[in-house]
């Protein structure tokens, strides 16, 4: 019998492993019940044989239907159908600019010699595997926490009075442009924390070209987590965009909190710090600049913070205009 | 999925919203779940255990059955029974139920006599 009262016990371990943890005693013990009384009645007093056994849990389901039974607790995906279409075209436009990127930064690294040619390969395959994994997470996250915290796709409010009116063409945000705006935060991303010595000047030192990097790589890379969350905040707006589709009081909402993380992280990322490369300035002065270009130079890292936030600004600042013209228009 | 398969699909469907008012009406008196099972077997509703015993838990999550683990006899059983919630809702199951039956008998018959 110790073999036939394992394989029940088995099969209601295997039914009530996963169900929750307040029922689970009580749903083993009812089913330990119902088996006792399934084989009572099929071997109608004598002892079950492990034949009977298999039958009587046969008929009875398999541990995973079981299982799915007794679960009422609501479904949940990482990524449910609602944003699935979405996400493969993040997926795919963040994934197709990545390997762009990283094949782009090799052929540079190459042509710049920092590389050796016969070295491509294998930089070009760790180049893909660590920039596809890292756009693959940030898309997959950002996704997931739509998911979780429930960002509706559908106005909460769709009584047929409150029925959004058709958008006219002024009103819906280009697919393109969400597109173009995730490739570029992925490049960003790609260029900033992997492969910031791209950012650099070639200058002609008479008997060979040499390459400055701007930035100093090891100061730039040591911000690698501010520098991964500013790119996040830029893909969540245009994955916000993509998933709305026109200029709605949201998507201007999604835009300012976005635009005020990512202006904060830019702050705590170039504030404070040095991470200027000290032999590009110079090596600047060597080849002769002075005067404003120089002093731009000088302060290259204030120019570059500077020119962020006010991208940051004139981005917000459309999407305000459109959105507050649209209501206006129509009210 | 064959025809026969399609056509089981279809009376489960037919057979799938009366099982609750049955399982509220046999207890009215206290059962535990196979037993219930084969009574409602008996009464020619066929009725699988691992579809039955869920369905009770979640009638008494609703409140509509309260439930008890019975140790004394031979082994223990959890028997259900009904609750005066249970009780208010079976009466509107009933009247839902004989309202839709006998519109569905006026929409076969009225047909028939349309000649359609």
């Amino acid at each position: 019998m110790k073999r036939e009262n394992d394989m029940v016990e088995r099969y209601i371990y295997a039914s009530t492993k996963n169900l929750p943890r307040g029922s689970r005693a009580d749903i083993e013990r009812e089913l330990r019940t119902l088996i006792d009384d399934l084989l009572e009645e099929r071997c109608a007093g004598r002892e079950p044989t492990e034949k009977d056994v298999r039958v009587v849990l046969t008929e009875l389901g398999t541990p995973a239907e079981i299982r799915e039974k007794y679960d009422t607790r609501p479904a949940r995906a990482l990524i449910g159908p609602e944003y699935y279409v979405q996400y493969k075209w993040a997926l795919a436009v963040v994934l197709g600019a990545l390997a762009l990127g990283v094949v782009l930064a090799q052929v540079l690294e190459v042509v710049t010699g920092e590389r050796a040619l016969s070295d491509m390969g294998l930089g070009l395959l760790a180049g893909l595997a660590w920039g596809l994994g890292c756009g693959f997470t940030a898309v997959t996250l950002l996704f997931a926490f739509f998911e979780r915290r429930g960002v509706k796709l559908e106005r909460a409010d769709d009584t047929i009075e409150n029925l959004p009116p058709v958008p006219q063409h002024s009103e819906l945000i280009p697919r393109w442009e969400s597109i173009a705006g995730l490739a570029m935060c992925a490049l960003m991303l790609l260029v900033f924390l992997a492969f910031p010595q791209v950012i650099c000047a070639v200058v002609d030192m008479g008997a060979r070209m040499q390459r400055v990097t701007v930035f100093d790589v090891d100061a730039l890379r040591a911000q690698w987590p501010w520098i991964a969350l500013f790119g996040l905040a830029g893909m969540a707006r245009e994955v916000f965009h993509l998933i709305e589709g026109r200029y709605t009081m949201r998507v201007l909402a999604a835009d300012l909190g976005c635009a005020v993380v990512s202006a904060l992280l830019a702050c705590l990322i170039f504030l404070g710090k040095d991470l200027m490369n000290p032999t590009f300035l110079r090596v600047m002065e060597n080849i002769g600049l002075s005067g404003l270009p120089l002093e731009l130079f000088a302060r290259f890292q204030a120019v570059f913070l500077g020119v962020m936030l006010f991208a940051l600004a004139i981005d917000l600042l459309d999407s305000a205009v459109k959105v507050l013209r649209l209501y206006c228009n129509r009210s | 999925m064959g025809k026969e398969e399609n056509f089981a699909s279809m009376e489960q469907e037919l057979r799938r919203g009366t099982v609750v008012l049955c399982v509220l009406w046999r207890l009215e008196r206290p059962m535990y779940g196979y037993r219930l099972v084969r009574s409602l077997m008996d009464k020619g509703i066929p009725a699988e255990a691992n579809t039955l015993y869920p369905l009770l838990r979640r009638l008494e999550g609703q409140g509509l059955l309260r439930s008890n683990w019975e140790t004394s006899g031979s082994k223990p059983r959890k028997y259900y029974q009904v609750t005066p919630e249970g009780k208010a809702v079976r009466a509107r199951l009933q009247e839902a139920w004989e309202a839709t039956v006998k519109s569905v008998r006026r929409a076969v018959v009225e047909r028939e006599e349309e000649g359609e």
